[in-house]
């Protein structure tokens, strides 16, 4: 590849950074109106009552515990694909990477909010976390849904590390090809990245020591959900 | 140390449903009117079960109450992640409403159904907002909620033992249901007095525990039915 395509290339790539269409903002405005409605749905829930998600006795968990596990399924899809991939040198796996680990990184998410929205007084969410609060009592660490957040937000720092990671000479690209506001945002997102060889040398360890560390977190997170519905005597 | 339980014999259930009156009045449950009902959301912490047998006109009907089995090893306490299933000294299985944030947990492990989630604030139609038990609490939406061995009453013997510097004597303490039971089917006490009414109904060699083979230790005891009528 001559640099002329190289650079032609980049540019290419990088134009919609700099220029906005408006299917773009259109695009912005209907997902966002779907984002609004699902927030008004959750605030209805939480003024009139759990009723209204139509759960009923005597099966408690339903649309809600089956959306977590469905996003955090999709969230299998990417990190941990990923991880393998780069261990064994997949070089077909390249264009897909990114895509795939923001995938995993959006799934938990996305994922991780459906177990508040699922709580009857998801005000109180924050009793499930480990801290040390006025009432003197720890979660119970007996309980399946404490180690869910553990577990999930495991996973999710270190997929965000691991989609983050690499992400940084493409920061620096844009920084180096940009002006304005944009080019000081992407100076601090690119973290004083250079090009040097002791910096790629530096990243290649960092990626591939995180691609190992990520399997067996992956596959915790995904034991750990699945004790959710093992530990219950009635089937579910 | 007490060890509450309770004995019910079917064979004296008659299936009238006193009980199940009596609890909602002693417990402040809230009725949630036909329409939550019909969608299976009513809240009877103690529920008279049918079962038909036979084919018509042979039939037979069988009624068995059930309310919480306050489980030695109960499914529904390990995994509530704020210990708002609670086990108390007593062996008593408590549910501190204040500690509850509605994960729905318990009520899921729950082999015996007998967990029930406030959907809504509770109403009470008039003039029943008048008849409110002061020693019980209102549970607000959002939490669960389950037959608690009328603790309440458990607490006042036990204080007015104290203070009167005595034991607590067999049937100095009764349930809502026990009390209201005409035909005196169900029998509540102290299981560690060998001689107390209960222990000696939990003895019988008719008596049954719910669901037996799960392992959960149920403190309730049915003695099931001898007679064919």
């Amino acid at each position: 590849m001559n640099p002329e395509t190289a650079r032609r290339i980049n540019s290419d790539l990088l134009q919609p950074l700099v220029r906005t269409s408006w299917r773009f903002w259109l695009l912005v405005v209907l997902l966002g109106g779907i984002v609004l409605l699902g927030g008004g749905a959750w605030l209805y829930q939480m003024y009139a009552g759990f009723g209204v998600s139509g759960v009923r006795w005597p099966i408690f968990w339903a649309f809600y515990v089956t959306n977590f596990v469905f996003w955090i399924g999709i969230s299998h899809a990417g990190t941990l694909i990923s991880a393998i991939l780069r261990l064994v040198n997949a070089r077909w796996r390249r264009p897909i990477t990114r895509c795939a680990e923001v995938i995993t990184v959006f799934a938990l998410m996305i994922g991780a909010m459906f177990p508040i929205i699922h709580l009857g007084r998801p005000w109180l969410a924050f009793w499930l976390f480990p801290y040390p609060s006025e009432r003197r009592i720890w979660p119970n660490f007996r309980s399946p849904l404490v180690w869910d957040f553990f577990a999930i937000n495991t996973y999710l720092t270190g997929s965000l590390l691991f989609l983050l990671l690499p992400i940084i000479p493409d920061f620096a690209l844009v920084r180096d090809r940009t002006t304005g506001w944009r080019r000081r945002i992407y100076g601090v997102l690119a973290l004083g990245w250079q090009g040097t060889p002791k910096q790629w040398h530096r990243l290649e360890s960092a990626m591939q020591i995180l691609a190992i560390a990520i399997i067996p977190v992956a596959v915790s997170v995904h034991t750990i959900v699945s004790f959710d519905f093992s530990m219950a005597p009635v089937p579910m | 140390m007490h060890r509450w339980g309770m004995a019910v014999d079917l064979d004296s259930c008659t299936g009238c449903g006193a009980c199940v009156t009596a609890c909602h009045a002693e417990n402040n449950i809230p009725t949630v009117g036909p329409d939550q009902a019909a969608r299976g959301r009513a809240m009877h912490w103690l529920r008279v079960e049918r079962y038909w047998e036979g084919e018509f006109p042979d039939v037979r009907l069988k009624f068995r109450p059930v309310m919480c089995q306050h489980c030695d090893a109960a499914p529904c306490e390990p995994v509530c992640p704020t210990y708002a299933s609670h086990h108390t000294e007593e062996g008593l299985n408590a549910q501190i409403y204040n500690r509850c944030i509605g994960t729905r947990y318990c009520a899921n492990a729950c082999p015996y159904n007998v967990r029930f989630f406030d959907f809504f604030n509770p109403i009470w139609e008039k003039p029943l907002d008048v008849q409110l038990n002061p020693d019980v609490s209102v549970r607000e939406v959002g939490v669960m909620e389950k037959c608690t061995f009328c603790i309440q009453r458990i607490n006042a013997a036990e204080i007015q033992a104290k203070a009167d510097k005595q034991a607590l004597k067999d049937g100095d303490v009764t349930t809502a249901c026990a009390q209201a039971c005409p035909a005196k089917a169900i029998v509540f006490g102290d299981l560690n007095d060998p001689a107390s009414e209960v222990s000696r109904l939990s003895r019988s060699p008719r008596g049954r525990k719910l669901l037996d083979d799960l392992g959960t230790l149920p403190k309730v005891t049915y003695l099931e039915r001898q007679s064919e009528a």
